[in-house]
Formats: C-alpha cells, sequence, structure tokens
C-alpha cells in the first residue's frame, strides 16, 4: 500500500484505546517556551523597588529566608507573577480560539465585547455599587459584564445561524455601546470613582491578591478541562460550516459552546485584571508561527505565550519606571503597537 | 446480488432559497459505484441539489434517503461516515499542512480517547498516497498549486472512508490540465476503491467523459438522467442550455462530445 | 417601499428647512431658557448690554456652528471612506481615524502646556490619517474579505484607545479635562478657535463635492474603474486626504463622535439618491440636522451637566446599525 513512498517510522502515543498523534518538532519548542516563562518568572519574582538574587527568592519560597523576604515574596510579587499567568493564558486560549472559530487572524476577545462588557459593568460598580456592597465583587461584576455582553452580541447576531462576518460585526456595534456606557458612567458618575475606574480600565495586576487567584482558578479550571475536552472540535470548526458539517459536526450547537467557552475565559481573566487589550490578539499569532497551525498545540502554545506577555509587560512596569509602579496595560499596549506595524510590513508584502 | 437500498436518492424533493423555490418535486436514485454528474446552466439547481443530498440544506418537502433511510433522521456522525462533501470554495487555515489537513477527515471516527488510532493513520497514508502528495505532506497547504490544493481536499474527504463522495464543482479556477489532472483522479478512486461519486461540473463534455450516469437540470426539474450516450443528444442540450449544437463522438475517448453554436457565428453553409 | 420617488432636490429642501427650525430651537435651550423672539432679536438687532443676546451670540451660536458643521463633516467622511472601500459599513468611527485623532491630540497636550488650536489641528490630522492609514494596509491584503478591514479597523482603534487611555493613567491632570471632551462635546469653544478651523472643514467639505463623479465611477470597482480610464490611485488619494481633513477638523473640534459617518450616508443613500453628486451634499444636511438635534436633546435632557453627546450618538446608531445589520445583505455570508 504505501510500498513505493518513503518508509516512515510511525509516530504516535498509544495505551490500549488512548491514541494521540506527538506534536513532534513543535514538543521541542514548546518545552523552550515553558523554560522561558519559569525564567521570567523567577526574574520578575527577583526584581522590584528591593531586587533579591535567585538563592534568597528560593529561599522565601520554601520558607527559609528572612522574613521580610518571605513577606515581599509571598504576599506582593508572587500573586503579581500567578496572575499574570493564569490571566495572560486564559486570554491567550480565548483569542486562539476565537480567531480560529471567526476564521480571521485579527479577532480578539475584545471584539465580542468581553473587554468592554467587562469594563462597563466593572465602572458601574466602582461608580455606584462600591458604597453599597463590598469591593471583593468587582471581579463579580466585571464577569458577568463580560458574559452578558458575549450573550448579547450572539444573539444579535444570530438569524438562522451565525456567519463570522455578522458575529464581528455586531461585536463591535455592541462593544462600541459598552464603551459609551464606560465613558458616560466616567463623565457623570462621582468625581472620586472616576480615577480608580480609568486605572482598572487599563489593566494591571497590580494588587493582586491569593483571593483573586483563587477565584480565578476557581472560574479557570472547569473552562481549561472544558478546552481540552473541545479542541479537537475547534479545529474541524475553523474549517467552515460547509466542511465541518460535512464532517459530521453539529456546528451551530459547537460554536454556540466554543463561544461560550472563549468569552467565558477572556471574561474572568479580564474581570480580574481589567481589560488587557491586545494580549488575545498577539498571543494566538505569535504561537502560530512559532508552533504551527495544528490547535492543540498551538492553545498550549498560546497559554504560555499569553501568560510571558503580561508577565513581562508587568515585569517592565515595576521595573523601567521605578519607582513608579505603571500598570501593565499599558507595555502591552505598547507592545501591541509594535506587533502591528509588523503585521502591516508582512501584510504589504504579501499583498505585493 | 443482495438487494442493498441505493446509497442516495430523493423523492419529491422541493427545496427553497431564502423563500425562493429552487427545486420543485425531484425524484432521482443515484447508482451505486457509479459517477453521477449533475449538469444544467446557472442557477438551475444544481448546485442546490448537491447540497441537499449533503444535508447542508433542509428539504421544504420531501425527502433525501440515504442508504434507504431518511437522512434528517440520522446523526451527524452517521451521516458523515456515510457520505463526505467538497464545497465549492474551501479555504484552509492560514499556514495548515497538507497532512494535518488530510488528518482532519478522520473527525467523525475519532473521539476524545481515540485520536490517532493506527487506522486513523493507516487511512491518511493511503490517502495522501492515492493522491500522490506523500511527499508534500509538511508543505502548508496554500503553498500548494491550485491542482495540488484541490488534491490535498479530496485526500481530507478520501481520509473520511465514506462510500459516497459528494464534489461541489470540483474544478472551478483550475486550469485545463487541473482540471483533467482532478478529474482523473476522481475518476481512479471511483474504479480503484469504489467509490459512488457524485458531482457538479459546468463543463458539459468534461461531464460526458467522466460520467457513468448524467442528470440533467434545468429550472430545478429533472430534464433527463441516464448514460451520457443514451441521454445526450441535441435536444437534450437545446432544452437545458438553450443552445444549438451537433453531437459527434469525442476521436479519443468515445464519449458524446458537444459542439455548440450560437446565434452570431453560425457556421459555413457548406455543413 | 417608496413607490413615487420623491426627488432629491426636494429631500434637501427639507433637510434645510429642518435645520433652520433645530437651529432655532438650539439657541433657545439650555441652562437659560431664551424666548425665539429674543433669539431672532438677538442675531438680527444684536445689542451687547442684553445678557441673552451676548449667550446667544457667544456660547450657543459657537455650539450651533460646531454641530454644524462636525455633524456635516462626519457624515460626508463616512459616505467617502464607504465609497472609497466599497464597504457599507466604513466609518471614521469604526475605522480608526477618530481614535487615532484622539490619540495624536492627547499626546500634544501632554507635551505641550497650552497648545494653539494650530497645534491641535495638525495632531488630529497628523494622528487621523496614520490610523487610516494603518488600517488601510493591515486591512486590504489580497484575497481578503470585508471581515478583515472591519477587524483591521476595530483593532486599530482599539489600540489608539489603549495608548490613550495609558498615557491619561500616568498623567492624570489632563485626565479630567480630556474626558468629557472625549466623549464629544460642543461645548466650550471659543468661537475664534471655531471660526479658525471652519475654513478647512468647509474646504474639506468642497473638495468632497468636487470628487462625486469620480466616487460614482470608483464605487463600480476597481477593474471596471481603471478600464473607464480612472486614475484611481490618484482619486483615492483625494479621497484619503478629504477624509482625514473632515474627521481630523471633526475631531478636535468636538472630540470622539461616533456612527454619524455610519448612519448618515445609509439613511441618505436610501432616502435620496446613491449618486454621488445628490448623496454628498444630503449627507452634509442630514448630519448636521443629527448632530444639532442631538445636542438639543443632551443640553434639554441633562440638567446641569449635560450628556456627552457622543455617548447620544452610540446610544441611537447602535440599535439603528444592527437593525440594519440585520437586515441587509451583509446580513447573510
Amino acid at each position: 500500500m504505501a510500498g513505493a513512498d518513503m518508509i516512515r517510522p510511525s509516530r504516535a502515543w498509544r495505551f490500549g484505546a488512548f491514541s494521540r498523534r506527538p506534536p513532534g518538532p513543535a514538543l521541542g519548542r514548546l518545552a523552550v517556551l515553558i523554560g522561558l516563562l519559569l525564567v521570567v518568572a523567577v526574574l520578575s519574582l527577583c526584581a522590584g523597588q528591593h531586587w533579591l538574587s535567585p538563592a534568597e527568592v528560593l529561599r522565601a519560597l520554601t520558607g527559609q529566608g528572612r522574613e521580610s523576604d518571605a513577606l515581599v515574596i509571598n504576599l506582593l510579587r508572587l500573586p503579581r507573577v500567578v496572575l499574570a499567568l493564569l490571566a495572560g493564558g486564559a486570554l491567550g486560549v480565548a483569542g486562539l480560539l476565537l480567531q480560529t472559530l471567526v476564521r480571521n487572524p485579527l479577532a480578539s476577545p475584545d471584539l465580542l465585547g468581553v473587554g468592554p462588557g467587562a469594563a462597563a459593568a466593572a465602572v458601574l460598580f466602582l461608580a455606584y455599587g462600591a458604597g453599597v456592597v463590598s469591593p471583593g465583587w468587582l471581579p463579580v461584576a466585571a464577569i458577568a459584564g463580560a458574559l452578558s455582553c458575549g450573550a448579547a452580541v450572539y444573539a444579535l447576531a444570530w438569524k438562522g445561524g451565525v456567519t463570522p462576518l455578522r458575529l464581528v460585526l455586531t461585536g463591535v456595534a455592541v462593544a462600541s455601546l459598552a464603551s459609551a456606557v464606560t465613558t458616560f458612567v466616567l463623565v457623570r458618575g462621582p468625581a472620586n470613582a472616576t480615577l480608580s475606574a480609568y486605572v482598572w480600565l487599563t489593566g494591571s495586576v497590580f494588587g493582586a491578591t491569593w483571593t483573586d487567584i483563587a477565584r480565578l482558578a476557581a472560574w479557570l479550571a472547569p473552562l481549561g478541562i472544558g478546552m481540552a475536552l473541545l479542541a479537537r472540535h475547534a479545529a474541524i470548526a475553523g474549517l467552515g460550516d460547509e466542511l465541518a458539517q460535512g464532517l459530521g459536526q453539529r456546528v451551530e450547537a459547537m460554536r454556540a459552546l466554543l463561544l461560550t467557552l472563549a468569552v467565558a475565559m477572556a471574561g474572568a481573566a479580564v474581570s480580574c485584571t481589567g481589560p488587557l487589550a491586545f494580549t488575545g490578539l498577539i498571543a494566538p499569532h505569535l504561537a502560530r508561527r512559532l508552533i504551527g497551525h495544528s490547535f492543540g498545540v498551538a492553545a498550549w502554545a498560546s497559554a504560555a505565550i499569553g501568560g510571558l506577555l503580561v508577565m513581562v509587560a508587568d515585569l517592565s512596569g515595576r521595573v523601567l519606571f521605578a519607582p513608579r509602579d505603571l500598570p501593565a496595560g499599558i507595555f502591552v499596549a505598547a507592545l501591541g503597537a509594535a506587533f502591528f506595524v509588523q503585521l502591516m510590513i508582512r501584510a504589504r508584502h504579501r499583498a505585493d | 446480488m443482495t438487494v442493498t437500498p441505493a446509497p442516495l436518492a430523493c423523492q419529491n424533493l422541493h427545496v427553497r432559497y431564502d423563500s425562493v423555490p429552487v427545486l420543485r418535486g425531484l425524484d432521482l436514485t443515484l447508482p451505486p459505484g457509479r459517477i453521477t454528474v449533475f449538469v444544467g446552466s446557472n442557477g438551475c439547481g444544481k448546485s442546490t441539489l448537491l447540497k441537499s443530498f449533503a444535508r447542508l440544506l433542509a428539504p421544504d418537502q420531501g425527502t433525501v434517503l440515504l442508504n434507504g433511510r431518511d437522512i434528517a433522521q440520522q446523526s451527524s456522525a452517521q451521516v458523515a461516515r456515510a457520505l463526505s462533501m467538497l464545497p465549492q470554495s474551501a479555504t484552509a487555515p492560514e499556514g495548515l499542512t497538507v497532512h494535518d489537513l488530510v488528518r482532519l477527515g478522520r473527525y467523525p471516527h475519532q473521539n476524545w480517547l481515540r485520536q490517532w488510532s493506527r487506522e486513523d493513520e493507516a487511512q491518511v497514508d493511503a490517502a495522501l498516497h492515492d493522491t500522490g502528495l506523500s511527499a508534500l505532506r509538511d508543505r502548508p497547504v496554500d503553498t500548494l498549486s491550485g491542482g495540488q490544493r484541490q488534491r490535498a481536499w479530496i485526500a481530507m474527504t478520501l481520509a473520511q472512508d465514506a462510500p459516497v463522495m459528494l464534489l461541489d464543482e470540483p474544478t472551478t479556477y483550475l486550469d485545463l490540465a487541473h482540471q483533467i489532472e482532478v478529474l482523473d483522479l476522481i475518476d481512479r478512486l471511483n474504479v480503484e476503491r469504489g467509490k459512488t461519486v457524485v458531482m457538479v461540473l459546468h463543463d458539459l463534455n468534461l461531464a460526458a467523459r467522466y460520467a457513468h450516469h448524467m442528470v440533467a437540470l434545468r429550472d430545478g426539474a429533472v430534464v433527463a438522467a441516464g448514460a451520457p450516450a443514451e441521454v445526450m443528444d441535441v435536444a437534450l442540450v437545446k432544452r437545458v442550455f438553450d443552445l444549438d449544437c451537433q453531437i459527434i463522438a469525442d476521436p479519443l475517448f468515445g464519449t458524446p462530445l458537444c459542439v455548440p453554436f450560437g446565434k452570431g457565428r453560425r457556421p459555413p453553409a457548406s455543413s | 417601499m417608496n413607490t413615487a420617488r420623491i426627488h432629491p432636490g426636494v429631500w434637501l429642501l427639507l433637510a434645510a428647512a429642518l435645520w433652520v427650525a433645530l437651529a432655532l430651537a438650539s439657541l433657545c435651550t439650555g441652562p437659560l431658557r431664551i424666548a425665539p423672539g429674543t433669539v431672532i432679536d438677538a442675531l438680527l438687532n444684536h445689542d451687547p448690554t442684553i445678557a441673552e443676546h451676548v449667550v446667544v451670540t457667544t456660547t450657543r451660536l459657537s455650539r450651533l456652528v460646531i454641530a454644524t458643521l462636525v455633524g456635516a463633516a462626519l457624515a460626508v467622511a463616512g459616505a467617502l471612506m464607504q465609497a472609497m472601500t466599497r464597504n457599507p459599513l466604513a466609518s471614521p468611527g469604526l475605522f480608526g481615524v477618530n481614535a487615532g485623532a484622539v490619540l495624536a491630540i492627547v499626546l500634544v497636550t501632554l507635551y505641550v502646556a497650552l497648545p494653539p488650536t494650530a497645534l491641535i489641528t495638525g495632531a488630529a490630522f497628523g494622528g487621523a490619517a496614520l490610523a487610516g492609514t494603518a488600517v488601510h494596509l493591515l486591512g486590504n491584503a489580497r484575497h481578503a474579505g470585508p471581515t478583515r478591514l472591519v477587524l483591521a479597523g476595530a483593532a486599530t482603534t482599539a489600540l489608539c484607545v489603549a495608548i490613550t487611555q495609558a498615557i491619561l493613567v500616568v498623567d492624570q491632570e489632563s485626565l479630567d479635562n480630556i474626558l468629557f471632551w472625549l466623549a464629544g462635546s460642543t461645548a466650550a469653544r471659543d468661537m475664534r478657535e471655531v471660526l479658525g478651523l471652519a475654513p478647512v472643514l468647509c474646504l474639506g467639505l468642497l473638495g468632497a463635492m468636487l470628487l462625486a463623479p469620480h466616487l460614482d465611477v470608483l464605487a463600480a470597482g476597481d477593474q471596471v474603474a481603471a478600464g473607464l480610464g480612472q486614475r484611481m490611485g490618484r482619486i483615492k488619494a483625494a479621497t484619503g486626504l478629504a477624509v482625514v481633513c473632515l474627521a481630523g477638523a471633526a475631531v478636535s473640534m468636538a472630540g470622539s463622535i461616533g456612527f454619524v459617518g455610519l448612519i448618515v450616508p445609509h439613511l441618505a443613500r436610501r432616502l435620496v439618491s446613491p449618486r454621488h453628486g445628490w448623496l454628498l451634499p444630503a449627507c452634509a444636511l442630514f448630519g448636521a440636522v443629527l448632530l444639532v438635534a442631538a445636542d438639543v436633546l443632551a443640553r434639554a435632557t441633562g440638567g446641569t451637566q449635560e450628556l456627552p453627546i457622543g455617548v447620544l450618538t452610540t446610544a441611537v446608531g447602535v440599535p439603528v446599525f444592527i437593525v440594519m445589520l440585520r437586515r441587509g445583505r451583509h446580513g447573510r455570508g
């Protein structure tokens, strides 16, 4: 059967009924990525107003070092690093999923109104709810905003089905509306809320607490599992409705499910950090370039790169303008700008 | 020979597209293990008919039968294991390699546990071999030539391992050499693997050459159905395409060849 | 469906009449309600000693002029963009042009304490041009569908907004001043500044009208236009320049006001005529009417603090947009 062709060694991971195709050389690159992640994490823990050596960091983590060091690490820096990782990772995966579903590499969670929706809800909360309810409810309000925005976009784009173009356009419209609500509250709301709202809007991991992380992890755990179970369906959905249906996928049901997953992941992340625009746009691109376009592996890479991006942004914010501690969102936006310039140049060459 | 139900058939099929009736009460039975080609002028409903067979469009009235049972009653996975569909303008996600694309064709046979069984691997390798793409397996699909790309898509539907293959205008946008290349491949798959093939082709002469069974449509109704040699004549071409012609035997293959002429340039009076 | 098509000229007259009525309302409305009679008196027999006259000819008149010019400019810019990109969903707000202008203005105010109007306007133009070019380059790859262009626009807008936000967080003093104006406002503009910018806007509008016949050809498609001998590169460049002038001037006058450039051309196209010779003047008039109406509404309902206009136009524009989307051709496929 395969006689005349070159004999290829059969590469597969098989145990009983379980079988998977190994990612090949991509696995090596993924390992490097994770290695890089760890290095940056350690660097993040060392850096700050009071620089520590890696050895001191290690001692502080294992409870052997000075008490002041342990305080700084465990209460201030480690939560930031972990939050950056989790939020960045969630945004990276959500972005990849959306780009696959919409079949366009320029899609991102913000376009479905996730960012603006969460922002509007958060700003409303900060302006009118902060006095009434404990501020701990802010992330919950934000995630509710993100989810309802996402649901509204889907419902409004539904007309016997959802086409990518209509989804995107409706998303842009609803996002504009959410932004208008945000602006309205900022302008008309109580003055003291404005600044804190604006800071939140920029996106940062400042002031991360272990409670925040626990909450985020509680959301992301089932979503992550859901993603792992549904990954193979995402790749098929990315082929287009007719092909996907021809291959036996229930297109509308799967699209609704995957969109919910993406919106929930992005919403959870954004509710803790504020809208870190572009993480969900850039991470998938870089992941695909480094690792390849097969969805499963690309998802892992996207998560890693998303986490890396936010960590680096946070690190820059803490270190580059010391003693000021600038929100990570600024640097993500700066990276976004650089990325866009590069994309433009590439697109131009391809069009020529 | 045991009596097996025809793989694909339709009864009293009425289909609307955007509330405009396109197919009006069609009854068809497609022969197993043969190549069937739908022909007709633009808007006659041939693509709509194919999509209805593929369950991409729901009928207004009437039924489509897959292996003797109503296709609407069968699950998506069941249908996908029985028939594969290649739509007209298939676009691969940017950067996907040939191997990755063909692998996706195994979807209806996989579940979360089994994502790369021996059977999957064997089918993918066989599909690549039969379409002559084994050497190109690691190339991104969007870097291939038109003919190679179409072969990659066919390989994907081959890997799906369904006995019936539906192809919507597989030769559009391809130059002549690639058109012949793709149609020869489909012919070979029909002979070697016994696939039942149902295609829409806009080129009448290529349809006549490759089809065992030709279905001519006009305004959503079947005008003729049968072997090209029996069915294709001057009257048919006039009815379906509104065109005068002369039918000769293809000098190479013996199949009917339509030589059309219109109202402008007329053949010289000598003939 | 209108079986008896009203002549385009009639629409223009109706719009003009509506504008006059709304202009009067605009001059009457505000914290100090002024009777129409007094308003006309103020305009015709201006007496600087009467407080109401002063109010009419300074703050209210400037607001009216701004609303009119900005409304007209944004609507025409939208029509031009839709012709240039052959995409009925193009508009300065959705395609990053507004956001780019805002970003540039914020950057300028960051480094220059009390920037002169000329500098602000220049910055606005520069920002609008850069953003527009970015979207064009990013979104118009070969074989790319309309989705790509829309996404490019949205992404560029998001980028500009993010950077703007970042700057405003860092330099917190500017925040409060700029915030209200970012949302779109016809307020607090010195009549001299307005008069300074008005010529630019009028020039842009004039240029647009001159381009009108060329735009009809352009709308037919690249290949058709080339076949008809149109110098597409030049026309597109000229149109782009006009868009930048109009959007840049509009933003520097009144901040970021969304959806006017999207909705008005559609309405004008359906009611009046798709031919640009009629469409562009119709857009200008309808846009002016829309914004003056919005301005009156904002001040009438706002109480002591007025509603930001940008919020109003978005609140009205988005539902209309979504209805159009669901009903229109772009809904399918």
